[in-house]
């Protein structure tokens, strides 16, 4: 990735960290480690000697990695590594869980239906419909919270959609711990094997979705978890006990195998994100009403399409004389704006003017995120690494 | 049932990025007015309807000639493979049409041009019967489901569910001209028949192989 982005005496527009300014980066970085510690509290002071040492462990890396953004000025590498380690630990963590409970990744359908089944916010759009409908929630697991199940319909969907209003589709590069695996995988080659991609496959997500609603509203089944999706792989699958449940484990293996480890390595890409999943477009759509937004800066851009590579997403398009203008399908990684050399591309609060090197947009932005990304992606991570320590001492 | 209704939603998306072109051309020939478009729609509409009869008991016969015994059924499931695999081709390397000339059905346009038939709402039945009468991907598949069905009542209501299906998709075309994005709705119908083909080679293989029903 490093020759893709601009380096420092290549940058006619210095990226708008605090530089050298160690006082006010620590400052706002001292103001993260207070958050962090309050959301952390419990674990660190209650918590077993693995608990403990997990959050302590996880305080000090969100605390790293926010002082590396604030100093930096860049956004998408700071980013990049919280959101690999939380896509990699999210399923050690799950599997290591489902192994202590019930010594298999498998589940039975008898299990299923006990409603032990976490939610997972994959399943929002397809549950509207079917909702409707019948007045029920069709996925097998409680519309509450209950002591067995802490991950209930009615938790995921509040807290999707308190995220989505923060970060609109940037719930895909700071929240969804799945897109994770598939960056870690798109940011290990330097160059792209694979460079041109048809543009027309960011529409395919719009299919799955209709076929995933339309399927689950017939089937009254959560269709795209029993047929479709790839993160199946590694967290929980129906166990195989026929032609059917092997077909349908067949699924899972090969999507997951094709557009979340090899198309990424080739293309570095997020294909699965870009052309799979069917909550990408209710998130691209989540962008409209959504305060912040990366955005082009007509008088600076030169067109020199740095910003379209660097895109995971294939979410900037080219406008007349070749000027690249973000989409709606932009998840705010920042990738974009960190390789600009001209500083065109920045953060901005919808309906206010560009201005010179102004950082507080993405300052802002950055504020709200970090406090989601620790609560939520940090519990996460801290729970994981807490259950490796647990099993491996 | 539900297989028709599921074949007709999802490959009538297809149908409207193949064929949309030659019904937007024909509503929009001339200055016509909403209500005028909208009668002229439902005539075209009917018209494709008595097609879709028309397939539905080509079909039925179809079953009775084949889907009579073991032989016939692993026909039924090959037929399932092969068609598809066609959709997912039809799917991905079939470009949209960029005029009606994409459509199977406009082939046998001159048999409806208006120097033939000068009255336009019979114009646009007769449109309508030839579109309903075509043969590509989907109605194949159509054909392939109705024909399991094993009698006549049961065919004509796979092809009355499958036409309503399709239908849905053709509602919106007298607010045509305020569908600015056409293309890329097109372009997701034409999707459609990806996942849609991903089903019929799962269908065949299980009916191959012996196993359970998809909802099974």
């Amino acid at each position: 990735m490093a020759e893709m982005f601009v380096t420092p005496k290549d940058r006619v527009e210095p990226l708008p960290g605090l530089g050298k300014n160690w006082g006010a980066s620590l400052l706002w970085t001292l103001l993260m480690v207070i958050c962090s510690l309050l959301l952390f509290s419990k674990g660190l002071s209650q918590g077993s000697p693995a608990q403990r040492v997990a959050a302590g462990a996880t305080i000090i890396f969100l605390t790293g990695i926010f002082l590396w953004m604030m100093r930096s000025g860049e956004t998408y590498r700071p980013r990049r590594v919280f959101y690999v380690a939380l896509g990699f630990l999210f399923p050690v963590g799950f599997i290591l869980e489902l192994i202590a409970q019930r010594a298999s990744m498998s589940i039975s359908w008898e299990q299923m239906l006990l409603g032990n089944t976490p939610f997972c916010y994959l399943a929002l759009p397809m549950m509207a419909l079917p909702a409707v409908l019948s007045k029920t929630i069709i996925f097998p697991g409680s519309i509450l919270p209950t002591p067995e199940n802490h991950h209930a319909f009615g938790t995921m969907l509040a807290l999707w959609f308190g995220a989505t209003l923060i970060l609109g589709r940037g719930w895909c590069s700071w929240g969804c711990f799945f897109g994770g695996i598939e960056e870690g995988f798109a940011s290990l080659r330097r160059k792209p094997l694979w460079a041109k991609i048809d543009r027309r496959w960011t529409l395919f997500p719009w299919a799955v979705l209709s076929v995933v609603v339309v399927g689950t509203a017939i089937s009254l089944a959560p269709f795209y978890c029993e047929w479709l999706c790839p993160f199946k792989t590694v967290t929980e699958f129906p166990a195989v006990t026929s032609l059917r449940t092997a077909v349908q484990f067949g699924i899972f293996t090969t999507l997951f195998a094709a557009i979340v480890v090899i198309l990424p390595l080739l293309t570095k890409k997020r294909t699965q994100c870009s052309f799979f999943c069917p909550l990408g477009p209710i998130q691209s759509l989540t962008n409209k009403i959504n305060i912040f937004e990366l955005k082009t800066d007509p008088d600076r851009c030169v067109s020199c399409g740095l910003c379209e590579k660097a895109c995971p997403f294939l979410a900037i398009d080219r406008g007349e004389g070749g000027l690249r203008q973000v989409n709606m399908y932009c998840s705010r990684c920042a990738a974009c704006a960190d390789v600009c050399p001209k500083g065109a591309v920045r953060f901005r609060i919808k309906g206010t003017p560009f201005t010179v090197n102004s950082s507080a947009p993405r300052m802002m932005f950055l504020l709200a995120t970090w406090i989601f990304a620790t609560m939520f992606g940090g519990s996460i991570i801290a729970n994981s690494v807490a259950k490796i320590l647990g099993h491996l001492f | 049932m539900e297989t028709a209704l599921i074949l007709g939603l999802t490959s009538g998306g297809a149908c409207l990025a193949t064929c949309g072109p030659l019904v937007a051309a024909f509503l929009t020939a001339e200055q016509i007015s909403l209500k005028r478009s909208a009668a002229l729609l439902t005539v075209f509409l009917s018209g494709r309807l008595l097609g879709y009869i028309g397939w539905a008991v080509v079909s039925w016969l179809l079953g009775q000639a084949i889907f009579q015994n073991t032989a016939g059924m692993t026909i039924f499931a090959a037929a399932d493979l092969v068609l598809g695999g066609w959709l997912i081709y039809y799917g991905i390397y079939r470009p949209l049409g960029h005029s009606h000339e994409s459509c199977p059905a406009s082939i046998l346009k001159p048999l409806a041009s208006p120097a033939i038939i000068h009255h336009a709402f019979f114009r646009s039945g007769i449109w309508g019967i030839l579109s309903g009468l075509q043969v590509c991907p989907p109605f194949l598949a159509a054909v392939t489901g109705a024909a399991r069905t094993g009698s006549l009542g049961g065919s004509l209501l796979f092809f009355l569910v499958f036409y309503l299906g399709t239908g849905l998709w053709f509602i919106p075309f007298p607010f045509i001209g305020t569908l600015g994005r056409f293309r890329q709705v097109a372009q997701v119908a034409r999707f459609l028949t990806l996942p849609l083909g991903a089903y019929f080679i799962y269908s065949g293989f299980i009916s191959i192989a012996g196993g359970n029903s998809f909802y099974g």
